[in-house]
């Protein structure tokens, strides 16, 4: 009997006993939890309207709960969920603080926003019986960022990237023509290595801690950081997450996956999955290895500037050149994955704050600019820019959207993009680094150059025949005709919404400044 | 290629095995919490007695042993079921699957059996579909 009772004595000790939760307490796992299940119900009930309706609705959910957590963290530093009721190390917790706060917030909004472009999506791009399975697809991969984002355990993460990776090549498989088939395909060969290396890393720190809690691995790797196996695994998860960003040279898959994915999908993923990946540099450089192993005793820096510099300048360039709308902005990702990983590399305050307003940012004007061409692509016959000739005269506020994502993709003032950029430059002129800083104006011209070839063509093109005669046929049978845009009134709301929030982010800068200056503080003082 | 229905030995030799398969399967499966196995092992085992089928007996045999829409809707179930037992903890004003609150004994136990169910049940139809969606491309 005496076994017994210490065996319940050591379960109530590593239990946490907790039976009076709020919903409010729930809201950090159902946010994972609730797309996880209804993408489950999809494939059960497998009717078509059921799956838009219900992809929708909690998409919308989960923007809702993202915000609702970020509003309650700024009142209190940290919330922690411990799944199963198991405490932490033990058992898997979900780990927010302010930063996946904010990168959830955007991960939340991007879901919304595109999943309200789903229904011209079904018109166009995804057969009728495939497009049940394509809602499944888009909320597994919804609830996989959202678990990268909220999850406090090195393990946890990497099921949920696969989550993520998995579904994510089923979405851009699914797109117009057949060369979306080999683009997923290289993204799946690129995204599965990618993911190894991470999961190689996180088990030679389990080798070496016994732990896969993320705060608890930080504490326990304290008396081992010099040793070998924990530089081989820094090394594997670094060069793991960069294929994820697609930081250069690891970028190649990230081109053509954008590009022939169904343009929703462009929209949700070019927004979403790169920042998350970026946020995970944050996560494992700063909070896991922490500030001093990843820039005193390992000079991360050193690599991760140039290669930045290096991003920014091939993705600015192939910009300037490609015919392809959606090609030009996905080789502008890469540029400006090179700006948020430039602001990793300086690991100053300032750069770091820099890092976090862009990386948000930047979410918002490629989700604009992404959703304004899943706009013209209901009625255009592709994406060439040949194709969207005139295009801005027909659907003014999709060239509206176009525009002002454009602007904030340049850093022009008072739009979003200007933040985030500034920010950096300041931490550059701190630092000394006057090469970069020229470098960083000489990209926003050539950012200028690129943006200015499509806003050009849009705007002053010659308007073709077809897309006039799709548009009066249109309007025949639309009722929103007085849009003067092929889009139903929810998506219109939504695509409103998000140009307002390109211009709001960049008069208001305030706050967002303030919160990413926090998130800085955090990640370089007092690891969590 | 001959057909496979036309090698007497195999044919004979699966007729025999697949019971011992799918008994198997489910052995590994009910002993999973105190022994190695479990869901997921399980639910290979027993797909693979429905592939060997499939094999050996041609495919649209097995699809209608086992149609296509039944292991989509049975892969789905295995997620809400797993997922269903989280949720339950949840009402109860627990955390996600803190099996503890599902009954006053033994709900550990209870709940680690209903979770493997499902990973049985997803794991054994997603790997039959995924046998399905390869034949098919042969036409």
């Amino acid at each position: 009997m005496a076994s017994s009772s210490t065996s319940s004595e050591v379960f109530q000790s590593v239990t946490t006993g907790q039976h009076d939760l709020t919903l409010f307490q729930q809201l950090p796992v159902l946010a994972i939890v609730v797309p996880l299940l209804f993408a489950a119900l999809i494939t059960i009930v497998h009717k078509r309207n059921f799956a838009l309706i219900i992809t929708q609705t909690v998409s919308f959910a989960v923007f809702i709960a993202s915000l609702l957590l970020f509003f309650e963290l700024q009142q209190k530093p940290e919330i922690i969920y411990y799944l199963g009721g198991w405490k932490s190390p033990y058992g898997i917790s979900l780990h927010l603080d302010l930063l996946n706060g904010f990168v959830g917030l955007l991960v939340g909004l991007i879901a919304a926003v595109s999943s309200t472009f789903l229904p011209q999506l079904l018109q166009k791009e995804i057969p009728y019986s495939k497009f049940p399975l394509f809602c499944t697809a888009f909320l597994l991969c919804l609830a996989g960022l959202m678990g990268i984002t909220y999850t406090g355990d090195a393990f946890n993460i990497f099921v949920f990237l696969e989550i993520t990776s998995l579904s994510s090549y089923a979405l851009i498989a699914m797109g117009r023509d057949r060369r979306a088939l080999t683009a997923s395909y290289q993204y799946l060969i690129m995204g599965t290595i990618g993911a190894t290396f991470i999961l190689i890393g996180i088990g030679f720190l389990y080798a070496m801690t016994g732990s896969l809690n993320i705060a608890d691995i930080h504490l326990r790797l304290a008396d081992k950081l010099d040793s070998n196996t924990v530089k081989t695994a820094f090394a594997f998860i670094t060069v793991g997450i960069a294929l994820k960003a697609a930081v250069f040279p690891l970028h190649l898959w990230l081109n053509n996956a954008y590009s022939f994915a169904p343009s929703v999908v462009s929209a949700f993923i070019a927004a979403t999955s790169t920042k998350v990946s970026v946020y995970l540099f944050f996560r494992f450089f700063f909070t896991l290895f922490g500030y001093e192993q990843s820039f005193g005793n390992i000079e991360l820096g050193w690599i991760l500037i140039p290669l930045s510099i290096l991003g920014i300048f091939f993705g600015t360039y192939k910009a300037l050149y490609v015919t392809d709308v959606k090609s030009l902005l996905a080789s502008s990702s890469v540029a400006q994955v090179g700006y948020m990983t430039l602001g990793i590399g300086l690991a100053t305050q300032t750069s770091l704050a820099g890092s976090v307003v862009h990386l948000f940012n930047h979410g918002l004007m490629k989700g604009l600019l992404f959703l304004s061409i899943a706009g013209f692509l209901i009625h255009a016959k592709g994406s060439l820019l040949t194709q969207l000739s005139g295009l801005g005269k027909i659907y003014p506020l999709l060239g509206v959207g176009m525009t002002v994502g454009g602007l904030s993709l340049i850093g022009v003032p008072l739009t979003a993009g200007f933040t985030g950029k500034l920010l950096l430059l300041q931490a550059t002129i701190n630092q000394g680094h006057y090469l970069i800083v020229a470098f960083i104006l000489l990209a926003s011209v050539g950012a200028l150059f690129y943006v200015w070839r499509f806003l050009q063509m849009i705007w002053f093109g010659e308007i073709n025949e077809a897309d006039q005669q799709a548009q009066q046929e249109w309007l025949r049978q639309d009722a929103f005709s007085w849009s003067g845009s092929p889009l139903n009134a929810f998506a219109l709301i939504s695509l409103i919404a998000l140009i307002i929030a390109n211009i709001a982010f960049g008069i208001f800068t305030t706050e967002t400044v303030f919160i990413a200056d926090q998130i800085a503080k955090a990640l370089i003082g007092a690891p969590l | 290629m001959a057909r496979m229905q036309e090698h007497t030995i195999p044919r004979i030799v699966s007729v025999a095995l697949i019971p011992a398969i799918l008994v198997f399967g489910f052995y590994v499966q009910f002993h999973g919490e105190i022994s190695p196995g479990g869901g997921f092992q399980a639910g290979v085992i027993i797909a693979s007695a429905v592939i060997l089928y499939g094999l050996i007996f041609d495919v649209n045999a097995a699809k209608q042993v086992v149609p296509p829409a039944f292991c989509r809707i049975l892969s789905g179930s295995g997620v809400l079921l797993y997922g269903g037992t989280g949720l339950i903890s949840i009402f109860k004003g627990g955390e996600f699957l803190n099996y503890s609150l599902l009954l006053d004994h033994g709900g550990q136990h209870l709940g680690l059996v209903l979770i493997e169910l499902g990973v049985l049940l997803t794991v054994a139809s997603v790997m039959v579909l995924i046998f399905y969606a390869f034949n098919s491309r042969n036409g």
